[in-house]
């Protein structure tokens, strides 16, 4: 664009120029002609005069036109090989434009290219770090889980031995029992028996004590609770506790009632059958009518 | 937490388990009736005056009539606290006492009253029950049957029925040797007598409408027998049958609105039931025999009466929309009259005659099981308390007829004493409204 109006003004002042030269020429040349009609006036013999001038001007025309037409041809030409010139140095011109862009988007393809390199190498550098923690984690994993495993191991052959040693011992306590037994069994026996005659003896003074508080006046038939019953060592009720309750409170309630009302409860002396025995108890209220 | 909880339940269940493998299972399966030990302290008063009611006796006299209860003596309490802080656990407990009453009474700014008490239990050492009830000087008897009622309702599981009214029939002679009949009613105790009707005629049956507002009786004033209805606070009066030849045996239907009757307009003694809205009569019975005392069950679906049509006086039953079948109920003794239901259904109080002694019996109507309750040679009339716990009946010996109550299980007899003469008929009352 710029280039074309570059050319349509440098054509115009050259064309302006050429028709000014051309016009110089023409008044330069009306001038010439009436020199010689001067110079006719002042002679004698004019037509002759006149003869010979027009031969001359003539010639002198051609001549001049000649040198016109050359003059023209060369300005032409002139003209052309300028326009030419001009248009070499426009195309010249706009290849070094293409070729200077084109070395542009080359720069900037590869600074980017560049760039993208740069990013791939910090984040490959990341990444490699990152590998090299994850690494050292593993690691420290592995060696932890073998510690573990190790310790595990030596626990595990402790407490098996623990264990052979207890069943060992266990074995050997049986077979010790087992003798005592087998030497004690006749006297163990007759003591159990005696043993069971106690506890049964007491256990039914103990229900009669308790059924002796146990007041069933107004209660409706054909209710169960049961208690969980403490006994301090001579017989004294430490603690009562309903294990199932009958529904009503208010049964609930005599049962409780009638327990501690009949502490102390009666207990062997024997501490030994006490504990076993006597020390917790369940005792079932269902009373028929 | 919760989790940590269930597993602590967990364990020490597993311990129990574990701590009475060797443990010993006893089972009480008799024990005994006893009346239950209780002391009700006398109510704290803080006026300078005479206490206006002895709340803690009439309390007293409540529970130890009911037979369920032993109440201590005012001269053996340990102590006589009005405060729960200052009851000494130890000591009651010492005397085996199981239940304590302690209270105040006080005397508002209106000139009214207020009774505050408490029922403990000693062996707990906590409070069963407590209770402010508002009272007036006139209403001070039956705040103190109130609070016994309560008392009988945590401790037995019932609800006692000692702020309940009777009403009965009285026959005094004059010195003119005429005689005068009165309808009255008194408080379940027999304290604070009022007569609602006095006539020189017989008066017979009273009847309570179960809201306890009327009753129905039999009077004679007429010279013939008629039923009437009488509201106990306005004495207003309503005559709902005087027909030719019997009027008689009023019973209130549970629902109120009728009224079960004997007449025998129709030429034979026969039950009716009346529509009291309409006084319009549905006739029950089509017998040749004696049909009369109609009693209704407390779903309202049968009536109880007595009948000679097997030869003897005896109770049957017969539906009150049914076909007019009666069903025998009794077979046990020569004589059995004047039916009464239970309210819960189970139970039938009559008299049963045997060789010209009349007793108070009383018929499971479950198992069939019958029981004499009585032992005097006349008694009549029996009438279920309204917690089905006592009878009330009259007994007449060489004083005179008096009314007297029964344990259903025949094991508490007591003597109501109520004023000179002779007293026939007591009906107990239903439950006044709980407040």
């Amino acid at each position: 664009m710029r280039s074309g109006w570059f050319t349509t003004l440098s054509s115009t002042v050259l064309s302006l120029v050429l028709h000014l030269v051309v016009g110089v020429l023409l008044i330069f040349s009306f001038e010439f002609t009436p020199q010689p009609k001067t110079q006719i006036r002042k002679d004698v013999n004019v037509v002759q005069a006149v003869a010979v001038d027009r031969k001359q001007v003539e010639l002198e025309l051609a001549r001049i036109r000649k040198i016109e037409e050359d003059k023209h041809k060369k300005e032409k030409k002139r003209l052309d090989d300028l326009e030419k010139k001009a248009k070499n140095l426009e195309n010249k011109r706009k290849a070094e434009e293409k070729k200077l862009a084109e070395a542009k988007k080359k720069k900037e393809h590869e600074q980017k290219k560049r760039k993208e390199e740069q990013a791939r190498v910090t984040k490959l550098e990341k990444e490699k770090i990152e590998l090299e923690k994850k690494r050292q984690l593993e690691e420290k994993k592995i060696k932890e889980a073998e510690q573990k495993a190790e310790k595990l191991k030596a626990e595990e052959k402790i407490r098996k031995q623990k264990i052979a040693a207890e069943k060992e011992e266990t074995e050997r306590k049986r077979r010790e029992k087992e003798l005592a037994d087998a030497i004690n069994a006749e006297e163990t026996a007759e003591q159990a028996s005696k043993d069971q005659i106690l506890i049964n003896r007491i256990a039914a003074s103990m229900r009669l004590s308790i059924n002796n508080k146990f007041n069933k006046i107004g209660l409706p038939e054909g209710l169960e609770c049961v208690l969980r019953v403490r006994l301090a060592p001579g017989g004294e009720v430490i603690n009562v506790h309903i294990a199932q309750s009958s529904g009503s409170d208010i049964f609930d309630n005599r049962a409780e009632k009638a327990t501690w009302k009949a502490s102390p409860l009666p207990v062997p002396d024997d501490l030994r059958i006490f504990e076993r025995y006597f020390r917790d108890n369940t005792i079932t209220f269902n009373p028929t009518n | 937490m919760k989790l940590r909880n269930t597993r602590m339940i967990i364990f020490s269940c597993a311990l129990f388990i574990l701590n009475n493998a060797n443990a010993l299972d006893i089972t009480i399966e008799q024990g005994v009736e006893n009346p239950i030990p209780v002391a009700i302290v006398p109510f704290g008063w803080s006026q300078a005056s005479m206490v206006p009611e002895d709340l803690s006796e009439i309390i007293s006299g409540d529970l130890v009539r009911s037979a369920r209860f032993a109440a201590m003596d005012f001269k053996d309490l340990p102590q006589q606290p009005s405060e729960f802080q200052d009851v000494n656990f130890k000591d009651w407990r010492l005397l085996g006492m199981e239940n304590l009453v302690i209270g105040q009474l006080r005397e508002t700014s209106t000139g009214d009253y207020e009774v505050e008490f408490r029922l403990i239990d000693v062996y707990k050492e906590k409070q069963i029950a407590g209770f402010k009830l508002p009272s007036t000087k006139a209403q001070l008897r039956t705040t103190a049957h109130e609070i016994s009622d309560i008392i009988y309702e945590k401790l037995i599981g019932v609800r006692g029925a000692f702020a309940t009214r009777i009403a009965y029939i009285t026959v005094n002679k004059q010195r003119d040797g005429k005689k005068v009949y009165t309808l009255q009613i008194a408080d379940a105790d027999g304290h604070s007598p009022q007569i609602l009707l006095e006539s020189p005629e017989p008066l017979l049956s009273p009847s309570w409408s179960p809201d306890g507002k009327k009753l129905a009786y039999v009077s004679f004033e007429s010279k013939n027998s008629a039923i009437f209805v009488q509201d106990i606070k306005t004495g207003k009066r309503d005559k709902v049958a005087a027909n030719k030849g019997i009027n008689s045996a009023p019973a209130w239907s549970p629902d109120g609105s009728r009224l079960a009757m004997t007449l025998s307009k129709d030429g034979n003694t026969e039950i009716y039931i009346m529509h009291l809205a309409s006084k319009s009569l549905q006739r029950i019975t089509r017998n040749k025999a004696i049909d009369t005392e109609p009693n209704w069950s407390s779903d309202g679906k049968k009536l109880a009466f007595t009948s000679d049509r097997g030869g003897s006086a005896q109770i049957y039953e017969i539906n009150v929309f049914g076909d007019g079948k009666a069903k025998r109920l009794t077979f046990d003794g020569t004589y059995n009259a004047r039916p009464r239901y239970s309210s819960d259904g189970n139970f039938l109080t009559m008299v049963t005659g045997e060789k010209g002694v009349y007793r108070i019996a009383i018929l499971d109507l479950r198992s069939g099981y019958f029981d004499i309750l009585t032992r005097a040679r006349l008694d009549e009339s029996p009438s279920f308390a309204p917690n089905d716990h006592m009878i009330i009946y009259t007994t007449t010996g060489a004083r005179g007829t008096a009314l007297a109550a029964v344990s259903v299980d025949g094991q508490v007899h007591q003597r109501l004493v109520l004023q000179d003469g002779e007293v026939r008929e007591p009906a107990w009352g239903p439950f006044l409204p709980r407040r």
